[in-house]
């Protein structure tokens, strides 16, 4: 993956001196890839933030005055195309769940400078191939993404029956794209202090359990329901896109399993498989009269998608979706697979990885519904450099029965 | 219409017993000459068995019986009509003078024997009055011993243990055996219900199934037995009339008697008896029903008395048992009078077991000496609380806290007449109450558990930056230190090379040396501050917690105040700036010190509260300033903070348990109750506050320099 040679400006804000001077010297390793600065409150965040570019936000929780929470929904509304991330030394459930909608990630205190340096890198990660920076503002201001509305009222009314077991709430979670990343994000942020990659919505949700659970769905509305009617491009429906995704996901993870690839790497084919096009969504949501001219373009030109989405966004909804994901701190592996997946050969160092697994398990799906088979040819060359070619055959058999 | 009793006893009914039909017609010539003050009515048969049939069948007052007859060979013969006649006279006459013969006839039954041929109206006369009058004598006698008998047996069966129904069919049964004329074998008692004027029918003698599901219930002023029970007279009636109101279906023919039972003039029920129809009423019969009725009506009262007692009983012995408590009566020689079933539950001993033995010898696994001291202590002294706590082992071995409340019985004069013990088992209840203290000490500790985990967190942060930098920075330095050390080895050779200067210069100019020279010291100083930091809130932690300390101890309170304020940095920092101004040199204080610290947390907690409700998220910092100084023999700490005051209607309940102005889970209300429990309870100390709307508040604690310790 590429990354920007350009110095990223990230801000540190925390009330406590001895902190920033041993952030500062700590990360003065990175003083020539990063430009840093150090303040000791939210309002002289703000100030800053006003008075030139900034990339990264890094903030303590409790401060006096404004604290993290609200420093970071300021930034959120006045500059959304911050990555924005809570370095905190408090444990309370109280005030994490404060952060829940308006920071990205949230790391403890203490925190290795290696940690610190991997965040960002993973949240920059992909953000120069966006191109416009409008773009990265809508990726970052994004709070949520919409759910079905029959699996978020399903939801709602089995949070609040009070005989429901947690798995079954993250079994239906895990029938959602979009609750299942949301669910990932929290479960992997350090807050939950589990020091492992969770790629399994059932297990997030009952690593979070219900009374973290109720809050986050009834009051603090970590999903949202999607509103077909609000949606002006007609050309994009969110039933087909998820029914697609569910579809890519189970093959994904049905090959992976047939592999033989290990534990947590079927999981992540799975979730990279529901996932893949959820740039899609973010485009078609936030730029819908862009979206429909691209649709357009597709029928009448015979352009292929890739550069279609190049020409009018400046960027695949590949790039867009990993962009959301790495911001959100999902695995890498993940990250990737959603990035490229509809251009494997682009992967740095190739090996057979979820990617491979995802571009394939997409392709042979599209290949069913013959009429979109253009917009995502099979990259057989990617597959015979892997030496996977040989194995198409099983997978495509994998695919009939998914399909029948 | 009820019949004219006078009008009929005159009447005199004469069987004539003969088959000679001139003797029959002479003798009744006789009868009606003769000059009788009644009017004679007379009938006549032929044969013994043909009288028998007849006086089954209707009353007559006389027997003139023929001793001819075919039927009656020898004087033994009257015998049967004898039995059968019971007392009326049985006048046997003869046609041929045979004194012998007569006297054997009287001596087999008849009462007067005569000859036929001899007999003049007169003598007839005085004959038949002298039978009649000797006959009432008789009849009279044998119904007085009768009804005599029936009101005994309803006596007896009073005293019966039976239950009340029962009772009642039993007297039933027993009065339709009464020589009552034409009395058929058929009737039922009703007993009123004087709350909604009913009367219910509790027994019944051979009646209609379908006139018992009738009458179950009848209205008073309803059908004759409403009418009795109404009027409280007697009601009696020759035939089913119209005042009959209850009828059934194919009823035959009756009279009745019912007689109200009557008690100081309620009306307790009614007696219902049958009667063939066309019954005469009689004084007599309603002499003994009236006697009849009095001894129904005690013994409907007595079972009514009994059943109010037999409630009475069972309502109290209900609310015994079910009493939590345990109760133990013990009478004045100190035997055990009364044991409850809760008593039996928790002793593991029967009522059976324990009653009437000397308590101080029941099985008991309890300190009896220690019990037994402290009821007499309380038995002498009625000023002295009367309830103690002792320890008792259950049978499993399991310990259990009793509380025990005892109750001296006097009698009228005030003599002592034995006590009654309340014990219960509080063991569960004073477990709870420690447990809720020990949750309210954790809750403090838990609401600090997170501030000091920040607390720690912060400085470890820092410090491991701290220390990374320094490694990098010694790597940094090592490698110019490894140059220079070259520089100098060719410096002795006097060989140096101006590029190898140059490159020094370079190198040091790439990490920046000027700048780790500047930054390693402070780095250093950092580290050790953070190291100290976490050093002091563990001390403070320790120092608040004060493990083991269940004692008064000399106690160093501005030291307690210094930990106490640092392990709640972070509950106050965030709102206030602290000071302290603590009087050096104070004296030592005996106190617990954990308790102590948890006040001085929660009253500086409350100052924080107070200051952040007052500030809002304005980011402005309010002040608490916490000061010691000794006056007198007391030790004083004031905690001030600028906070917003208590409000005025809230100032006298600030030490009551569970008040709080807190919002709904914030806080419990039960922070200052519990101090204030504390510091005068525990310390004869003195816990009160200054405040003012908009000000702030000052919370004063006084504890006492010279106090004991133990």
């Amino acid at each position: 993956m590429n990354y920007s040679e350009d110095k990223k400006r990230i801000l540190f804000v925390d009330d406590e001196g001895n902190i920033l001077s041993g952030l500062r010297r700590s990360l003065r390793a990175y003083r020539k890839q990063w430009d840093m600065l150090f303040v000791d409150s939210g309002q002289e965040a703000l100030s800053k933030a006003e008075e030139t570019h900034i990339d990264a936000v890094i903030t303590d929780m409790r401060m006096p005055g404004m604290d993290g929470a609200q420093l970071l929904d300021r930034i959120a509304q006045n500059h959304p195309h911050v990555v924005r991330i809570v370095l905190s030394g408090q444990s309370d459930q109280e005030t994490v769940m404060k952060t829940v909608g308006p920071a990205h990630q949230y790391l403890n205190k203490p925190c290795e400078v290696e940690v610190l340096k991997a965040t960002l890198v993973r949240a920059f990660s992909l953000r120069d191939l966006l191109g416009k920076s409008e773009l990265k503002s809508l990726i970052s201001g994004m709070r949520a993404l919409p759910s079905l509305p029959t699996i978020y009222n399903e939801l709602v009314s089995l949070i609040q029956d009070p005989n429901t077991a947690v798995a079954d709430i993250g079994r239906l979670i895990a029938k959602d794209p979009a609750m299942t990343v949301k669910t990932l994000q929290l479960v992997n942020s350090a807050f939950f202090g589990l020091g492992r990659h969770i790629s399994n919505p059932v297990d997030a949700a009952s690593l979070l359990g219900m009374e973290i659970l109720k809050p986050l769905v009834l009051s603090i509305g970590i999903f949202q329901q999607f509103d077909q009617d609000k949606l002006s491009t007609k050309e994009f429906s969110l039933d087909s896109l998820w029914a697609h995704s569910m579809k890519v996901g189970s093959l994904a993870k049905q090959i992976a399993n047939l592999q033989g690839m290990e534990k947590t790497l079927i999981e992540d084919c799975l979730l990279a498989g529901m996932l893949h096009d959820i740039g899609k969504l973010i485009l078609a949501l936030n730029l819908p009269e862009d979206y429909s001219r691209m649709e357009s373009l597709l029928i009448d030109q015979q352009q292929s998608r890739t550069s279609a989405e190049v020409d009018i966004f400046g960027a695949t909804h590949g790039t867009v979706g990993a962009y959301l994901l790495g911001l959100w701190g999902l695995p890498e592996s993940v990250v990737e697979a959603v990035a490229l997946h509809n251009l494997p050969s682009l992967q740095a160092e190739k090996t057979f990885s979820p990617l491979t697994i995802v571009h394939t398990a997409n392709a042979l799906i599209h290949q069913h519904g013959t009429e979109t088979a253009e917009t995502s040819p099979l990259d057989r060359e990617y597959l015979q450099t892997l030496g996977m070619l040989d194995q198409l055959d099983q997978w495509q058999s994998l695919t009939d029965e998914i399909e029948s | 219409m009820p019949h004219d009793i006078s009008q009929h006893s005159n009447d005199i009914r004469v069987l004539l017993v003969d088959d000679d039909p001139d003797s029959a017609e002479e003798m009744k010539d006789l009868l009606q000459r003769m000059d009788a003050q009644q009017k004679i009515e007379h009938n006549i048969v032929e044969l013994l068995a043909d009288a028998l049939h007849e006086i089954s069948q209707t009353h007559y007052d006389l027997i003139l019986l023929d001793t001819g007859l075919a039927d009656m060979p020898t004087p033994s013969a009257i015998r049967s009509l004898r039995d059968a006649f019971s007392y009326a006279p049985i006048i046997a006459t003869m046609k041929y003078e045979d004194p012998e013969l007569a006297a054997m006839w009287v001596g087999e039954g008849a009462d007067e024997c005569l000859f036929v041929g001899e007999m003049d109206e007169a003598s007839l006369k005085r004959m038949v009055e002298y039978a009649i009058k000797r006959y009432h004598t008789y009849s009279n006698l044998h119904q007085q011993s009768r009804t005599h008998h029936v009101l005994n047996t309803l006596l007896s069966l009073s005293l019966k243990k039976m239950p009340f129904d029962q009772l009642l069919k039993a007297c039933l049964d027993v009065i339709l055996s009464a020589p009552l004329t034409d009395m058929l074998h058929q009737g039922a008692i009703l007993v009123s219900n004087s709350d909604n004027k009913q009367l219910w029918m509790m027994a019944h003698t051979n009646l209609d199934p379908e006139l018992v599901e009738l009458c179950q219930r009848v209205e008073f002023g309803q059908c004759l037995c409403g009418r009795a029970a109404e009027t409280g007279e007697i009601q009696f009636t020759d035939c089913i009339d119209e005042r009959h109101e209850n009828r059934t279906e194919g009823m035959s023919p009756h009279g009745h008697y019912i007689v109200p039972i009557l008690s100081r003039g309620d009306v307790l029920g009614v007696l219902t008896l049958y009667l063939r129809e066309g019954h005469l009423q009689k004084e007599d019969e309603i002499v003994f029903l009236q006697g009849v009725a009095d001894t129904l009506a005690g013994i409907i009262e007595r079972a009514r008395t009994n059943d109010q007692l037999a409630l009475a009983h069972q309502q109290n012995s209900r609310l015994l048992s079910s009493l939590t408590s345990i109760l133990i009566g013990v009478d004045e020689k100190q035997r055990i009078s009364h044991w409850n079933d809760k008593a039996a539950a928790i002793f593991e001993l029967t009522a059976e077991q324990v009653q009437g033995k000397p308590i101080a010898e029941c099985p008991i696994d309890w300190n009896w000496k220690q019990i037994s001291n402290e009821i007499e202590t309380i038995l002498s002294n009625s000023q002295k609380p009367d309830r103690f706590d002792s320890r008792f082992k259950q049978q499993n071995g399991s310990n259990r806290l009793l509380s025990i409340c005892v109750t001296p019985y006097n009698d009228s004069s005030g003599h002592s007449d034995g006590y009654l013990l309340i014990v219960d088992d509080v063991t569960d209840q004073k477990q709870l109450e420690s447990e809720i203290q020990q949750a309210q000490k954790l809750q403090s500790i838990g609401q600090l558990a997170a501030g000091i985990a920040h607390e720690i967190n912060t400085p470890i942060q820092y410090v491991g930056d701290n220390v990374r930098f320094l490694r990098d920075a010694f790597d940094d330095i090592a490698e110019i230190i490894d140059s220079q050390h070259n520089l100098v080895e060719q410096a002795r050779t006097n060989n140096i090379a101006t590029e190898q200067i140059d490159q020094l210069d370079e190198q040091i100019d790439e990490v920046d040396l000027e700048y780790l020279q500047e930054e390693i010291p402070k780095s250093i100083q950092q580290t050790l501050d953070g190291v100290d930091r976490v050093a002091t809130i563990v001390r403070a932690m320790k120092e608040f917690s004060h493990p083991g300390s269940e004692e008064k101890t000399l106690t160093d309170i501005n030291k307690a105040i210094e930990s106490t304020v640092t392990v709640a940095r972070n509950v106050w920092k965030y709102h206030a700036e602290l000071s302290l101004d603590l009087q050096p040199a104070l004296p030592q204080v005996p106190c617990i010190p954990g308790p102590v610290n948890e006040v001085l947390l929660n009253i500086i907690v409350n100052a924080a509260h107070a200051i952040a409700e007052k500030v809002g998220e304005s980011g402005e910092l309010g002040n608490i300033i916490i000061t010691t100084e000794s006056k007198d023999d007391w030790c004083v700490i004031r905690i001030s903070d600028s906070g917003s005051g208590i409000p005025e209607d809230a100032r006298n309940h600030v030490f009551d348990p569970f008040f709080t102005t807190k919002e709904v889970g914030k806080g419990t209300g039960q922070g200052l109750s519990l101090s204030h429990k504390i510091i005068v309870d525990q310390h004869d100390g003195e816990l009160s506050f200054e405040t003012e709307l908009g000000i702030g508040t000052t919370f004063i604690i006084k504890l006492p320099i010279t106090g004991e310790i133990n």
